[in-house]
């Protein structure tokens, strides 16, 4: 009796339906549910403690009054226009360079994918001794040849770049993916264009990158809103935003105006920005994607 | 739920153990966070959720927020019908502290204060006398350039005189030693008072410790190695703290350390810190919890915590016992706290205090490590409290 009842009966589309379901009530449990209360909690004076009272557009308004809420948008798009591309376009050389099969070259690939799988507290802990101003590693480096150490997170001029230097190492997802594009590629392209005479870098330039284009973009388009959302817990853990407010991100500014200044609505006001942000974000990397014509299309299908 | 280190831990843990030894009624669970700041956000999470501990340890600064919301019961009632304890037992600065709108809202089961904390062998070594029981901030900023020390002359500094934490809670002490008001008004504050000429002066005389001293590490070396690990390791010779600090310190065997009071100024004049049992309104046997911050705070109960150094009971009758002044264990001149408690004034109590507090630290710390003059931070500490203060609700009837 169970066969009547059994998956394999299921047509195609529903079985793949069923697989997703639990994914898809945890979106909406997790993520939609939470993020329309917050929409409707934008809209009143919340301290968690008194019940709200309704406010009408004013978290919005005091939102977009305060210097630190403009403050932290800035900090929060200053650490994705530079550390992405770099990150993406990394990952993608290093997995040209690693492409090839060498007795060592599994270990260097392991090596890359390693600081990826460190939790996101730990790394941060470690890049906190690393980039220790004194007794860092990195620091005690720079004095033994001779060069001069950044004091990093220390300093309002080289926290942001501190960030932006540790952020280049977990880049094992980029590099995975990267890796699998570039072996999707028929080696007979490369061939033929090596004996037309094309060197390492036309073939990058005039081969690779454009067929792995779209699969770039995406990794572009994920990290860039990764970046944005997901930055809180290195900066919460380094340096709670300073020195004074030179790595402020928009998601610390939403975490101290809820959990310390109990201002929920702020919060939600907050929130909802950094929902329309990342929106502006997806929608302008699209409008490129569409004129280069990648990633649109069936075949290249992206969004 | 408390806050601190593993060795305050230990203390709390075997205070619920006996507890929960010695009747069968009633089980109290210990939930423990290590940061303050951590466990200030957990409060807010807890209460907001509706579900916070039965009982909360609560500093003085931060408990206003959530008498004003209703959320605390008031203990005055219970403490008023209690065979055990009674108010004349605690000391009267520590309790007043804790008094919300005309009632005893927690049970303070400290009163501490800020205190120097020196290094015995540190100052051996330089040839210089422990600090007396009386000293001037003249006398304090001598002695601390004496024992700031570049040893192998290389341009690096070996050892520290002093490590304070640059906050406006470190600072506030010294303003009232200077006679400056820290507030307008401290029962109903409207504004910081950092812009007046005397208060300032001590602001000056505070970063001064930095910028013109040098006898306190510089940002770079703070974040690279904080103060209190700079005294636990050896190297920094006088760190101010409250009693907080002994459990931790007692765990020191590379050198002898002893306790000071601060110095003086035009006046005498520390600062009140104390912790208190707050009894949550949501709890559902609120004679049960009762009778647990009863416990803690009976002579049995707060000799446990005593002996371990973390408090300096608010019983008087147990900072006065050997349970706090045991000549075996260090500081050997725990009297200093004690007579402190004359002298004790306290920030004022205001549900928003703890985010005035946290706006003013950021405009002291710019001033003390030079990178904004006195007046800039002065003016931008007041600017920026000011919605605060207009927020705030007071510990008084409106």
């Amino acid at each position: 009796m169970f066969e009547r009842f059994s998956i394999l009966r299921l047509s195609h589309h529903t079985r793949w339906r069923l697989l997703l379901l639990p994914y898809v009530l945890g979106v909406i449990i997790l993520v939609i549910v939470p993020a329309l209360f917050s929409f409707a909690l934008a809209f009143f004076h919340y301290d968690a403690l008194s019940p709200p009272v309704w406010a009408g557009r004013l978290n919005f308004v005091l939102a977009y009054t305060d210097e630190l809420f403009a403050l932290s948008i800035r900090n929060s798009l200053s650490l994705i226009l530079i550390p992405v591309p770099l990150r993406v376009f990394g990952s993608f050389l290093l997995a040209r360079l690693m492409q090839r099969n060498g007795r060592f070259l599994s270990w260097f690939r392991s090596a890359i994918y390693l600081p990826s799988v460190v939790p996101a507290a730990a790394f941060a802990l470690a890049w906190l001794w690393i980039l220790n101003p004194l007794y860092g590693p990195v620091n005690l480096l720079l004095t033994a040849i001779g060069l001069p150490a950044p004091a990093w997170l220390v300093d309002p001029v080289w926290a942001k770049p501190a960030l932006v230097l540790m952020g280049l190492w977990p880049i094992g997802e980029g590099f995975i993916v990267s890796l699998a594009a570039l072996y999707d590629i028929p080696p007979e392209l490369e061939d033929a264009a090596r004996i037309d005479g094309a060197g390492a870098v036309a073939i990058i330039g005039h081969i690779l990158l454009p067929l792995t284009a779209p699969i770039l973009l995406l990794l572009t388009f994920r990290d860039a809103i990764f970046t944005f959302q997901e930055s809180f817990t290195h900066i919460y853990l380094m340096t709670q935003g300073g020195p004074y407010y030179a790595t402020y991100t928009l998601p610390l500014f939403i975490y101290e105006q809820g959990f310390d200044l109990r201002a929920f609505g702020i919060a939600g006001a907050a929130l909802w920005v950094m929902y329309a942000l990342t929106g502006l974000i997806v929608t302008v990397l699209y409008i490129i994607a569409k004129q280069w014509n990648v990633g649109t299309t069936e075949e290249t299908f992206v969004l | 739920m408390v806050f601190g280190d593993p060795a305050e831990f230990n203390a709390y843990k075997e205070l619920v153990d006996t507890f929960n030894a010695q009747q069968t009624e009633i089980h109290v669970e210990l939930t423990h966070v290590p940061s303050p700041k951590e466990y200030r956000t957990r409060l807010v999470t807890e209460f907001a959720a509706g579900s916070p501990p039965d009982i909360t340890l609560m500093n003085y600064r931060r408990y206003a927020g959530f008498a004003a919301n209703g959320m605390l019961e008031p203990l005055g009632p219970y403490l008023a019908q209690s065979a055990l304890i009674s108010q004349n037992d605690f000391y009267d600065v520590a309790m007043d502290a804790f008094i919300w709108q005309g009632t005893l809202m927690c049970l303070p089961q400290n009163i501490s204060s800020l205190v120097v904390y020196y290094n015995q062998d540190l100052f051996d070594a330089a040839g210089l006398p422990v600090p007396p029981d009386e000293w001037t901030w003249a006398e304090f900023v001598d002695t601390a350039v004496a024992l700031t020390q570049d040893f192998d002359s290389d341009g690096t500094i070996d050892q520290y005189g002093l490590g304070v934490e640059p906050s406006l809670f470190r600072l506030a002490p010294f303003i009232w030693q200077n006679n400056a008001p820290l507030v307008d008004d401290t029962v109903r504050p409207t504004r910081l008072t950092l812009t007046r000429p005397p208060t300032l002066a001590a602001l000056q005389w505070f970063t001064d410790l930095h910028n013109v001293h040098g006898v306190v590490p510089g940002r770079i070396e703070e974040a690279a190695q904080d103060s209190e690990s700079r005294f636990l390791s050896g190297t920094t010779a006088m760190f101010l703290n409250s009693r907080r600090g002994v459990p931790t310190y007692r765990e020191i065997d590379s050198f002898t350390w002893d306790v000071a009071p601060l110095p003086h100024g035009k006046t005498s004049a520390g600062i009140l810190h104390s912790d208190a049992y707050c009894l949550s309104t949501t709890a559902v046997d609120k004679n049960a919890a009762w009778s647990f911050i009863e416990f803690a705070n009976s002579e049995a109960g707060q000799t446990i915590i005593a002996g371990s150094g973390r408090t300096v009971p608010s019983l008087k009758s147990v900072a006065e016992s050997a349970a706090f002044l045991d000549p075996t264990q260090p500081p050997s001149r725990a009297n200093v706290f004690i007579n402190n408690a004359s002298i004790l004034r306290r920030v004022p109590i205001i549900s928003t205090w703890q985010e005035i507090e946290s706006v003013a630290d950021e405009e002291i710390e710019r001033a003390y490590y030079g990178d904004i003059t006195i007046d800039e931070a002065a003016r931008l500490a007041f600017q920026r409290t000011e919605e605060y203060f207009l927020r705030a609700k007071t510990a008084v009837y409106p």
